[in-house]
């Protein structure tokens, strides 16, 4: 039912059968089968050439040691962390949260769907290049195919439609890349004005903006203010959600890094490969409650 | 957001294991899991259709018995608590009531621009002990959708992942553990308290 309400919804914007769509996406996962042993091959002497950052040893100890740095939730910077939180929470609270208000107020939903839509669309070069760094061809070739169906069937990347085919959007960012690569993540990083963070991921972060794909390409076309305004405006449309999670919360810098950990360790785990199932928080586990105790007391140390 | 590669292997980590424990979790059968969270679903999609012009505390008011069937709400109060909850001795019906309120005044005030999202719900449900995950999503015409997955036992919400990864439970057991330390038992009920009353617009 999910399918058939949102393909009506896509016929009524695009014009198009749902079958050419399920055929265009199915087709493209086809005929590139050989292009993508091809990428391979080009791409595995980048991926050695990183190879000295790697840590040589069996795939399930890489695999394990990997998910341990994933759930690396040290916080030994908190009381400064602390106080860079009260201050991005002071310049939220007296300039970007009213801003984000007013573009609330003024730009209806639909069109700020669109721009979220055309915002994450831009994002897609730059998660393509990531996923080559870390070798995830699947993601690379994924990511490449959702550019191009949206770029061109969702009218410049203002519609999903490629999720619609099930080319879901991947994540892919520098830090990924460098955890992939072997780097700690260093200690837990309330960023200015970029938020929650850690070191390796704070310097990701900005690698990311600086060799963003997009920003070297598009503004020679159609100049800076437009590619700013969409940034701006996708930027203030997230703001409502970091107002949620603090408005709802006793703790509002616990909420946000215990939300910023959870959520970095499974874009992690799917930049490594590997799945980290969340984590099952109970105070009175039901079954073998003696075997779990331990194990619900250290999770509970890993969440703060 | 955080997708599966049906490839690969759905394997737990067990947490504590730092030696690099992992199990494989058991695809389960559609199950009362699934039918409770479309249940709930159902219910949610026809009453936010009724209630998004409202006020928070009136949305509030229509939600709560929904919201109470679907989730073990003082099952989840507990967990958030955790291995201390023992120790909350006189005050645990408090916390759980001032939980309640916050959880279900918070989600009040989030849903006040239902915008025609779709819910689909996964026939597939996975099982880990004694509990069932069922995963859905929630999206708007042409965005991309918005992954949840609920924790269910006995046919009932004990937690929720948003993304699939980040979980309510973990991190209301985040915010409360450092209240629980500096000020005890009821430092935690004052502030759940105060967060609810000040989310429902209500003198504190």
């Amino acid at each position: 039912m999910f399918q058939q309400v949102i393909f009506l919804n896509v016929q009524r914007y695009i014009g198009e059968g749902t079958g050419f769509l399920k055929d265009l996406i199915g087709n493209w996962h086809a005929a590139n089968a050989r292009s993508k042993s091809a990428l391979r091959l080009v791409l595995l002497g980048g991926v050695l050439a990183t190879g000295a950052c790697v840590p040589l040893m069996d795939s399930q100890t890489r695999q394990n040691a990997l998910a341990v740095r994933a759930l690396d939730t040290r916080d030994q910077w908190e009381e400064a962390n602390r106080a860079q939180f009260e201050r991005n929470k002071f310049v939220n609270d007296i300039a970007i949260s009213p801003a984000a208000r007013t573009y609330r107020t003024i730009v209806p939903q639909p069109l700020r769907d669109r721009i979220d839509t055309g915002s994450n669309n831009l994002d897609e070069p730059r998660i393509f290049a990531n996923n080559l760094l870390q070798g995830r061809f699947d993601a690379a070739h994924k990511t490449f195919g959702r550019f191009l169906v949206n770029s061109i069937l969702g009218l410049g990347g203002l519609f999903d439609v490629a999720s619609l085919g099930g080319l879901e959007r991947q994540s892919g960012d520098f830090g990924q890349t460098l955890f992939v690569w072997g780097f700690e993540s260093g200690p837990y990083w309330v960023m200015p004005v970029f938020g929650p963070a850690n070191v390796r991921d704070g310097i990701g972060r900005i690698v990311d903006i600086a060799g963003d794909p997009i920003q070297w390409i598009l503004p020679k076309w159609v100049g800076e203010w437009p590619l700013t305004g969409v940034s701006v405006a996708a930027g203030l449309g997230q703001v409502e959600l970091l107002d949620d999670l603090q408005q709802g919360s006793v703790d509002p810098y616990a909420r946000f890094r215990s939300t910023y950990l959870q959520n970095r360790a499974g874009e992690l785990a799917q930049a490594a490969g590997i799945t980290i199932v969340p984590e099952l928080v109970e105070a009175e586990p039901a079954a073998a409650p003696a075997a779990k105790k331990p194990r619900g007391k250290s999770k509970a140390k890993r969440q703060r | 957001m955080i997708s599966q590669n049906s490839r690969r292997q759905f394997l737990s980590f067990v947490a504590g294991a730092a030696g690099g424990a992992f199990f494989a979790v058991r695809p389960a059968a559609a199950s009362d899991g699934v039918d409770a969270v479309r249940s709930y679903y159902r219910e949610l999609a026809g009453l936010l259709k009724q209630i998004s012009s409202a006020s928070v505390k009136e949305r509030y008011n229509r939600l709560s018995p929904v919201v109470s069937r679907a989730f073990d709400l003082n099952g989840m109060a507990r967990s958030a608590v955790g291995p201390g909850w023992a120790s909350l001795g006189g005050e645990q019906g408090r916390v759980q009531a001032a939980f309640a309120r916050l959880l279900i005044a918070n989600f009040a005030r989030r849903i006040g621009d239902f915008a025609g999202e779709v819910f689909d719900v996964d026939e597939k449900t996975e099982s880990r002990g004694g509990v069932v995950i069922v995963k859905t999503r929630i999206s708007r015409t042409g965005s991309s959708p918005t992954r949840i997955d609920y924790l269910m036992r006995g046919g009932k919400v004990i937690d929720l992942y948003f993304n699939g990864t980040i979980s309510e439970v973990a991190t209301r057991r985040a915010e409360f553990a450092p209240i629980l330390e500096s000020g005890g038992p009821k430092a935690l009920v004052a502030a759940l308290e105060q967060r609810g009353s000040s989310l429902l617009g209500e003198a504190v």
